[in-house]
């Protein structure tokens, strides 16, 4: 990232200089998974193999889920669902009488 | 961990093992069990796909449920003929459609409100649980089955995180798989059964209650508490077992974050409505995963409970469990909840806790909840209106804790 630019000064560029490593495929370690790649991993890129960027702290989620999950645009109705059952037992009950 | 507190753990477990061969011996004879105590209803399996109980309901469990939880509005619930059968209301979703006769389905969606006076922002309403969940017979004696469902904690919540199956780490929604099992059923009428997956620790009473004491500090509650590995369920005419190995859960990580070990309870109908049960557990983590510290973490929790029915329409749990984790001294955990059906469907509710999570060992002073007994109330009212639907609400007084009151609105689909 250094060697692109990247400052203290500059870390507006950020997403952009991410999307240029993951464009030109950059791995540092040369282990065959790109830098970008072990980040969404939640992987330290500058490390050979699968080492948590995070540290010991205990990460949630299926070891066999490949990509980080985002459940971000399933909020804004899933706040709502609990009330679909009761639409469909009101609907079912009116059905009967 | 040092060697003196090792050998403490170890004599822990050997009490622990003696009481639980104790109670073996006293068993006056082998079969099944009621879970509804107070209308001497046996055998969870039964009623539910979990052998001890908790989440799907069979067939004949839906019908139990119409017949004697659910209010009595006077008329029956007559099936209603489509398409040449017939599916009560009681049926999974309402009878919309229906199933071929192995496979179950089921679903329960939890909203819930926390009205907390002392806060600034008092009133909380958010979606408590949205599971969905599936059972299928494939042979006479094998069995899958699972849930899936989609869950929305803030981050560090001891709650969801540890049934999570995608991997934000953040606070928007995650899919979540509270279990999910494979199981061998065996004995005549296959009342015993083996099953591997992600299962429910088979310890104390098996209740909704997931933040009672005595269900947060043994880590088994059916909320997220459940773990990977293998369990032998057997049910007899006055006796039934369940006895568990643990090998971690899967839905955390890294590896030092899971729990191996042991967990099983068992239980003896004493007399009519009548049940006195043990429950036994010991793990072994690289390191704790609610509270890492970098160490080995052991954590045992050891006990007996009693559920019996105290005349018409009253029922009485309790639990009273041992505590001991690795660098603390030993605790304590226990409940009494007495439950009155006032008239069928409406229930009141009292509960008593007290907790103890021992003081840790290079500390002499004791608090409230560590060294030092903290107590808590409960009072709650449950409303079973139809099928498929309960409502309840709770007002919750804990030493040290500011007073809080929850509602909730459950459907059962």
């Amino acid at each position: 990232m250094r060697a692109l630019g990247l400052g203290a000064a500059r870390s507006s560029q950020l997403p952009e200089l991410l999307q240029q490593l993951e464009a030109e495929n950059v791995d540092s370690t040369g282990d065959g998974v790109g830098d970008v790649e072990r980040l969404r991993r939640d992987q330290d890129p500058n490390q050979i193999g699968e080492v948590s960027l995070c540290g010991d702290v205990p990460r949630y989620g299926c070891s066999l889920v490949a990509a980080p999950g985002n459940g971000g645009g399933f909020s804004a109705w899933a706040d709502w669902m609990w009330a679909a059952p009761l639409i469909l037992g009101w609907f079912r009950i009116g059905r009967r009488a | 961990m040092g060697s003196a507190s090792f050998a403490e753990m170890v004599q822990f477990l050997r009490i622990a093992c003696f009481v639980v061969a104790g109670c073996l011996l006293f068993v006056p004879e082998a079969n099944a069990y009621p879970w509804m105590i107070r209308h001497y209803y046996s055998g969870c399996g039964n009623c539910h796909a979990d052998p001890s109980g908790g989440e799907l309901l069979t067939e004949y469990g839906r019908m139990i449920s119409e017949e004697t939880l659910s209010m009595d509005w006077g008329g029956a619930d007559e099936a209603e003929e489509e398409d040449g059968e017939e599916r009560p209301f009681s049926s999974p979703f309402f009878g919309w459609f229906g199933t071929p006769e192995e496979v179950l389905l089921g679903g329960s969606m939890r909203v819930a409100s926390l009205y907390r006076p002392a806060l600034d922002d008092p009133l909380q309403v958010f979606p408590m649980q949205l599971d969905l969940m599936a059972h299928v017979r494939v042979l006479s004696q094998l069995r899958f089955a699972g849930s899936i469902g989609a869950a929305r904690v803030p981050v560090g919540s001891p709650h969801a995180r540890a049934a999570q199956v995608t991997r934000n780490q953040g606070e928007s929604y995650n899919a979540i798989s509270r279990t999910h099992w494979v199981a061998f059923d065996f004995g005549e009428d296959g009342v015993h059964s083996v099953r591997a997956g992600r299962l429910n620790l088979p310890f104390g009473v098996r209740m909704s209650e997931h933040v009672l004491w005595a269900r947060e500090q043994t880590r088994t509650d059916r909320e997220s508490d459940q773990q990977h590995g293998v369990a032998l369920a057997m049910a007899f005419e006055k006796m039934r077992f369940e006895v568990m190995a643990i090998a971690g859960n899967y839905q955390v990580r890294p590896d030092q974050f899971r729990e191996r070990g042991y967990s099983g309870y068992l239980e003896v109908l004493l007399g009519e409505g009548v049940m006195l049960g043990v429950s036994s557990l010991a793990t072994r983590a690289a390191d704790d995963r609610l509270e890492p510290v970098g160490m080995t973490s052991w954590r045992q929790a050891h006990g007996a409970m009693i559920r019996t029915r105290l005349g018409e329409g009253t029922a009485l749990l309790a639990e009273a469990d041992l505590l001991k984790r690795s660098r603390g001294t030993a605790g304590y955990v226990g409940f009494l909840q007495v439950d009155h059906e006032l008239v069928r469907g409406l229930h009141l509710m009292g509960t008593a806790e007290v907790l103890d999570r021992g003081r840790p060992e290079q500390s002499n002073e004791a608090q409230v909840g560590r060294g030092q007994a903290q107590w808590g109330g409960w009072g709650s009212v449950q409303w079973f209106p139809v099928s498929h639907f309960d409502v309840r609400a709770d007002a919750i007084s804990r030493q040290g804790e500011p007073l809080q009151f929850m509602a909730q609105l459950h459907t059962y689909l």
